[in-house]
């Protein structure tokens, strides 16, 4: 596993840091997000289970980041290893049709999109929805999910596409 | 050789990006109180910063910052950490919208409880040192603007005050207080409720107040309250099970301590008494679910009130 500059566990917030810059790096516009913990500069951005019919925010989902290139948008779970859990929460999303939209319909009432000059289609992106995990644990191959593999030094972050998608690795992968 | 203490590394890696002055600086994350150097426990006493820099081992800068809107009595939040910064006589910076769309079910613009930047200003009169708030700009939909425009004016403040030697009168800090005053000035007369106390909160003659606790204070306490012609009392109307609190209340007390009673630096320096008073609540369950023990955040309901009237009973402070 990889560890932080002083050679202890990374924590979550140091894997939240590095993702947000390897994929603005990888050319991703940043586009809503949460830290663990703190404040940050992208709006928190909340996807409401569109079974639930009261006010409130309860079963709602926060991403740690939502990320946008071309036509995909990214959402992205932090932990210091992998975790199964964040897996689950990252397929139920991706996988449910009235969450997808609720999603983009969210960006689009908040402006995200225009704000960003973020000019694909709502059908586009709805349909270019997909999950990562980023940690920096063993890297586990994941169906459907993209890793981003936090490395011991930042030139060693990886975003590293699902098996199943077309084979497109990004810098510094062998 | 500047170190920045951080709460979070989000945080850290935030203020170190605001001055290339400070791009060779040392990010380390604020531990709890008793693991960190001596300065900046000092500086944690009361509540954690967002941020601490230390230049050469010394503190020269406290951040706060938020993406809230400090509405209502929520304004209360997080200023304990600043007074106790302004205390040690250490430069403060709050970053946080002065209006900003709230999400949600009940969506809307949310404006600024402007009696923090009257704080503010009272804090600098008193303790000295620069105590300053920042804009966090939104744009016409009341969205919070994230492109990196949003810390042109913080930059340029920190950049200044390094680059002038830490000067707390650099030309950065004093154009920030007079925005401050021009920004109260001018958000006061469109809601002038400002200019009053809430319904929360009476100065009264202090005879009346003595009144009012009917015979809970002994006479001692009642010779020192009345060394001042008036006093404030803030109620909070806390039940006994939901006693165990402390924001934003502990936080209000130095708004209206400062604002309204304070004279000079120590707690004990005030031209009107301050009481804390909690009608429903007995004194013993209060001391149970409240102790004035340094380790726990419980201990800021202790720091700035002459005492605290309960329902059976008075706690002389000072």
């Amino acid at each position: 596993m990889a560890t932080s500059s002083n050679g202890e566990r990374m924590t979550e917030s140091e894997v939240y840091l590095r993702s947000k810059k390897l994929l603005r790096r990888l050319g991703w516009t940043l586009v809503g997000g949460q830290p663990p913990s703190g404040c940050d500069h992208l709006p928190v951005i909340e996807i409401k289970d569109p079974a639930r019919t009261t006010k409130g925010s309860r079963g709602a989902y926060k991403p740690d980041l939502v990320a946008v290139l071309g036509s995909r948008l990214l959402l992205v779970e932090c932990k210091p290893e992998h975790d199964d859990g964040d897996v689950t929460k990252l397929r139920a999303v991706i996988e449910d049709q009235g969450r997808r939209q609720a999603l983009v319909d969210e960006m689009l009432q908040r402006g995200l999109l225009k704000r960003h000059s973020i000019t694909t289609s709502a059908e586009e992106l709805i349909a270019g929805i997909e999950g990562a995990v980023a940690h920096a644990g063993r890297v586990t191959n994941l169906a459907n999910l993209c890793v981003i593999r936090i490395g011991s030094q930042p030139q060693d972050d990886q975003l590293i596409e699902p098996p199943d998608l077309e084979c497109h690795l990004f810098e510094g992968l062998e | 050789m500047y170190t920045v203490y951080a709460d979070n590394i989000v945080e850290g890696d935030w203020f170190r990006d605001l001055s290339p002055q400070l791009e060779d600086a040392e990010i380390r994350l604020i531990g709890s109180r008793g693991r960190n150097p001596a300065c900046v426990d000092e500086l944690v006493r009361y509540d954690r910063p967002d941020i601490i820099l230390l230049r050469d081992g010394k503190p020269t800068l406290v951040i706060e910052k938020t993406r809230e809107v400090p509405t209502g009595h929520n304004v209360g939040q997080r200023v304990a950490r600043l007074v106790r910064a302004a205390e040690e006589h250490v430069p403060v910076i709050k970053f946080f919208p002065y209006d900003a769309k709230k999400h949600g079910d009940y969506a809307g613009i949310c404006n600024m409880n402007i009696r923090l930047l009257r704080t503010f200003q009272r804090m600098t009169e008193i303790h000295g040192v620069p105590v300053v708030a920042v804009n966090w700009p939104c744009d016409e939909h009341g969205e919070l603007i994230d492109d990196g425009s949003e810390n042109d004016v913080m930059s340029a403040l920190v950049d200044d005050y390094l680059h002038s030697g830490l000067d707390h009168d650099c030309d950065q800090f004093l154009a920030c207080e007079e925005s401050m005053a021009s920004e109260y000035k001018s958000r006061l007369a469109r809601r002038s409720s400002y200019g009053t106390l809430p319904p929360s909160v009476e100065i009264m003659d202090t005879d009346a107040f003595l009144a009012i606790a009917n015979g809970c204070i002994d006479e001692a306490a009642v010779r020192e309250l009345q060394v001042r012609p008036k006093t404030l009392v803030y109620t909070m109307d806390m039940s006994p099970d939901k006693c165990r609190r402390e924001d934003p209340y502990t936080g209000m007390q130095f708004i209206y301590d400062y604002i309204c009673c304070r004279s000079g630096e120590s707690p004990g320096d005030k031209h009107t008494n301050l009481v804390l008073r909690f009608p429903r609540i007995p004194k013993a369950i209060w001391m149970v679910n409240n102790p004035n023990d340094p380790s726990r955040k419980s201990c800021n309901w202790y720091l700035t009130a002459n005492g605290l009237l309960f329902s059976d009973g008075y706690l002389f402070q000072r």
